[in-house]
């Protein structure tokens, strides 16, 4: 029965997929489709007006927002394959989610890499790094909203070997708190940014070093 | 240098950024322990070439802004806005109890500006651009926002975005708090060196707060001569509220040793809601204290004419407590009088 009902499923899947081939939109060019699809992925996501987003588990409110795109990937398998197939889709890392980091960082493939983190979280967590200094060459932009004061002076950023952000182009740090009483570690060596046309800071304070907060050597 | 901490890492990590365009800093570096000691501590500067954008907001502009002045070298024709935060739910009250600068931190940042003032610190990068246009106005009464533009431009009001001078991306604009409030203003602007980066300045907007009882005119008059003496290439003047009647004074007093008058190449006199009854705001007017506005501006107007500097265009817009007569007698001794038509407390209308 089993079998039966497996089959029976299968076969329900196939008839899906014919009646949905045979729907106008599918007559679309793939070039077309995956166009469309970009104009979806960065528009604003007020736009994306459904009852249910998708669920990303261990997601902010913002990048359950930036996502809800993906919503047209469960459309169907030739939609979902369009998508996949399209790595400028995937170049927005907009979260603070270490698996769906790992997911966007693969499927953009080669493409540069827009990065925005932050949001209300406690503090973001090391492993979310991880992925990201694995392709620290192919980073554009870097968005960083520090929720933790401790979130840049953590040990992610420490011991590190030379990292050469060669094409990072615009980075912003911007505490949530009053001020982050360390200097952004991201900004001194080893990390270099040799191509860096904008730098914007709020809320940091540059000239302390981690070590002097620490010993509480200041006031 | 000992104290809370080492502005170098900040600096080495400018230095390699040799690509960058636009910094921004916002309530991004409290003081060091023991900044009294620095000035330049930097050999050689730190040098951003390709800088077209400095922006600084701070709770407090004092020194850190100075170290940073002194030790960045970029190309004279950025766009420089350098001003204090306004924190959004902090309210008025609030801002007048924010700490004045001690005045060694003034000094300190007043060399600092006015190095970058007057062009240098470049460094052989390009220099500083002439300025054609000049703004000096006080937004409250302790601050002082100085706007410069290498192009020439006239001043207007902007109904949309409330300002005389629209942010433009070529300006140089600084916004400071000044100790002790309003009186001793013009003793530190008078020691700033403008007359080098400002010998060709066109356009001039003066702005003061609109009460300020602290702050006697003579005071202010004084205080006008001091600081536009050297410009003396101006051709258009635009006043606004309480600037107007130490401005007046200022054009037709006799100064310096040559017992000239400053700004001798004023041609347009844009006078922007000028109280002509502003000393008996509160009580009921007579003529004669009305007449006292219209008398500062007849004794400048008519004063310039003999001593051979006239104005040729006097306008009046915004202004308070006019008489048609005042509109219509200037003509005597102006070209041209170019009037709103706002502020008239007779019925007579003016063709």
């Amino acid at each position: 029965m089993e079998e039966v009902a497996s089959r029976m499923i299968r076969e329900a899947a196939r008839i899906r997929r014919l009646v949905n081939a045979s729907a106008p939109v599918m007559r679309l060019p793939t070039e077309v489709l995956a166009e469309v699809f970009m104009l979806c992925a960065h528009s604003s996501w007020d736009a994306w007006d459904v009852t249910k987003p998708p669920r990303i588990p261990g997601s902010d409110l913002r990048s359950m927002s930036r996502y809800r795109w993906l919503r047209l990937t469960h459309v169907c398998q030739q939609w979902r394959e369009v998508a996949l197939d399209n790595p400028k889709l995937w170049t927005d890392v907009e979260t603070a989610d270490p698996d769906l980091v790992q997911i966007l960082i693969e499927r953009s493939k080669t493409q540069p890499l827009t990065i925005w983190i932050g949001g209300m979280r406690r503090s973001m967590p090391p492993v979310l790094w991880a992925p990201l200094f694995l392709v620290v060459p192919r980073i554009r932009t870097i968005d960083l909203h520090i929720g933790y004061p401790h979130d840049l002076g953590s040990p992610t950023f420490e011991m590190r070997p030379r990292q050469v952000f060669s094409e990072l182009r615009s980075l912003k740090i911007d505490s949530l708190w009053d001020i982050v009483l360390s200097l952004p570690p991201l900004l001194l060596p080893p990390f270099e940014f040799p191509a860096l046309r904008h730098l914007s800071a709020t809320r940091t304070c540059w000239f302390l070093h981690s070590h002097l907060y620490r010993s509480k050597d200041w006031g | 240098m000992n104290g809370i901490g080492d502005w170098r890492p900040l600096f080495e990590s400018l230095r390699e950024m040799t690509k960058l365009e636009i910094l921004t800093l916002e309530d991004a570096y409290p003081l060091p322990g023991n900044y009294k000691d620095i000035k330049s501590m930097l050999d050689p500067l730190v040098r951003i070439p390709l800088l077209r954008t400095l922006r600084i907001q701070l709770h407090s502009v004092g020194v850190g802004t100075a170290l940073l002045l002194q030790n960045l070298c970029f190309p004279g024709d950025a766009a420089v806005h350098l001003g204090e935060q306004i924190v959004p739910d902090m309210d008025y009250r609030q801002h007048e109890h924010l700490e004045p600068l001690p005045f060694e931190d003034v000094s300190c940042l007043l060399n600092a500006l006015e190095a970058r003032l007057s062009g240098r610190g470049t460094d052989g990068l390009p220099p500083h651009p002439p300025v054609l246009a000049l703004s000096v106005s006080w937004v409250e009464d302790s601050v002082v926002e100085i706007a410069r533009w290498p192009t020439a431009m006239s001043l207007h009001w902007s109904n949309e975005e409330n300002v005389f001078a629209p942010a433009r991306p070529d300006s140089q604009c600084f916004s400071l708090r000044w100790p002790n409030g309003s009186p001793t203003i013009y003793a530190s602007l008078g020691s700033l060196d403008f007359a080098p980066s400002l010998h060709h300045v066109q356009s001039l907007f003066i702005s003061l707060p609109y009460s300020d009882d602290e702050w006697p005119i003579q005071e202010r008059t004084v205080m006008f001569l001091q600081v536009f003496e050297e410009l003396r290439l101006v051709q258009r003047v635009l006043v606004t509220g309480m600037a107007s009647a130490p401005a007046l004074k200022a054009l037709c007093c006799a100064y310096g040793p040559a017992q000239t008058r400053i700004l001798p190449s004023l041609q347009h006199l844009h006078l922007y809601g000028y109280r002509f009854d502003d000393r008996k705001a509160n009580g009921d007017l007579i003529d004669e204290e009305r007449r006292q506005g219209y008398d500062l501006l007849k004794a400048a107007l008519t004063d310039r004419a003999q001593i051979g500097v006239p104005v040729h265009t006097l306008e009046l817009s915004g202004c308070r407590g006019l008489e048609s007569t005042m509109v219509e007698e200037p003509k005597g001794f102006v070209t041209e009088v170019i009037w709103d038509g706002s502020g008239c407390v007779d019925s007579r209308v003016i063709v």
